[in-house]
């Protein structure tokens, strides 16, 4: 296995960790008063195909 | 060197624009256009997206990914930084910006299934364009892309007051105008030669 090869299996694994970091960062940061009842719009959910949406969670429940 | 840069910004921006031209971005381009305010936050999120995101993925693509021979693996690296970036904003705006993320919450998660901003990041590399290029290939698109879904927004606007066929109405009469004003920047072809 060469150098360049170690280098970037390191460099991809420091990416999928700084996901789940800021994932997880992200998920404890609380959401603002005024911002706890955000409005959706469903059609605007239809338009986008991320499943794994908080907001889209909450607006199909 | 400075005219190279202006001139690729131009041709990005709307001679190849991202939506009209190499329709990227169509789920926002559709789904956040009827307010112009909302557009025109989308818009500038994007902006904020592709540029940071062009300026990681570039010297990833070249310093790491192309000397390891594992170049194939550029679409996964891109979709981390995109998605790791827009957490990060996410939490950014949640803490020190609350009113701009009241205005832009509900759109922050579009940004990461958005396809012009992987598009960006992918075609850089995949047409070797040097850094600056690349750069001005990201301002021209993100800047293109605003300009696009703010001016399609203000359209939606006047038509919701528009006495349009009830069988137009809605999303048929926005693609009808969509390919009304894709027509209208073939215009702008031959611009810079």
């Amino acid at each position: 296995m060469t150098k360049e090869l170690i280098i970037a299996i390191v460099a991809i694994g420091l990416l999928i960790a700084v996901f789940f970091v800021s994932y997880i960062l992200n998920k404890k940061t609380p959401i603002p008063k005024e911002c706890e009842e955000l409005k959706i719009d469903a059609s605007k959910c239809a338009a986008c195909q991320n499943m794994a949406c908080a907001l889209r969670k909450k607006e199909e429940k | 060197m400075v005219v190279t840069f202006i001139l690729a910004i131009i041709n990005a921006m709307l001679i190849q624009n991202v939506v009209l031209y190499r329709f990227y971005g169509i789920c926002p381009f559709l789904g956040v256009s009827k307010k112009s305010n909302e557009a025109l936050s989308m818009g500038l999120a994007v902006i904020f997206v592709i540029v940071i995101a062009s300026a990681i993925c570039w010297p990833i693509y070249h310093y790491i990914l192309v000397p390891a021979n594992i170049a194939f693996m550029d679409t996964i690296t891109y979709i981390l930084v995109i998605a790791s970036l827009v957490q990060l904003i996410e939490m950014f705006l949640k803490k020190y910006s609350p009113s701009l993320y009241a205005s832009l919450g509900v759109y922050l998660p579009l940004i990461t299934t958005n396809c012009a901003v992987l598009g960006v990041a992918q075609g850089n590399t995949d047409t070797n364009l040097t850094f600056g290029m690349s750069m001005a290939n990201a301002i021209g698109t993100s800047v293109g892309f605003l300009i696009i879904i703010f001016a399609f927004s203000c359209i939606r606007v006047r038509l919701e007051a528009s006495n349009v066929p009830k069988c137009l109405k809605g999303i048929p009469i926005a693609l009808i105008t969509a390919a009304l004003m894709s027509l209208a920047f073939v215009g702008f072809t031959g611009l810079i030669k």
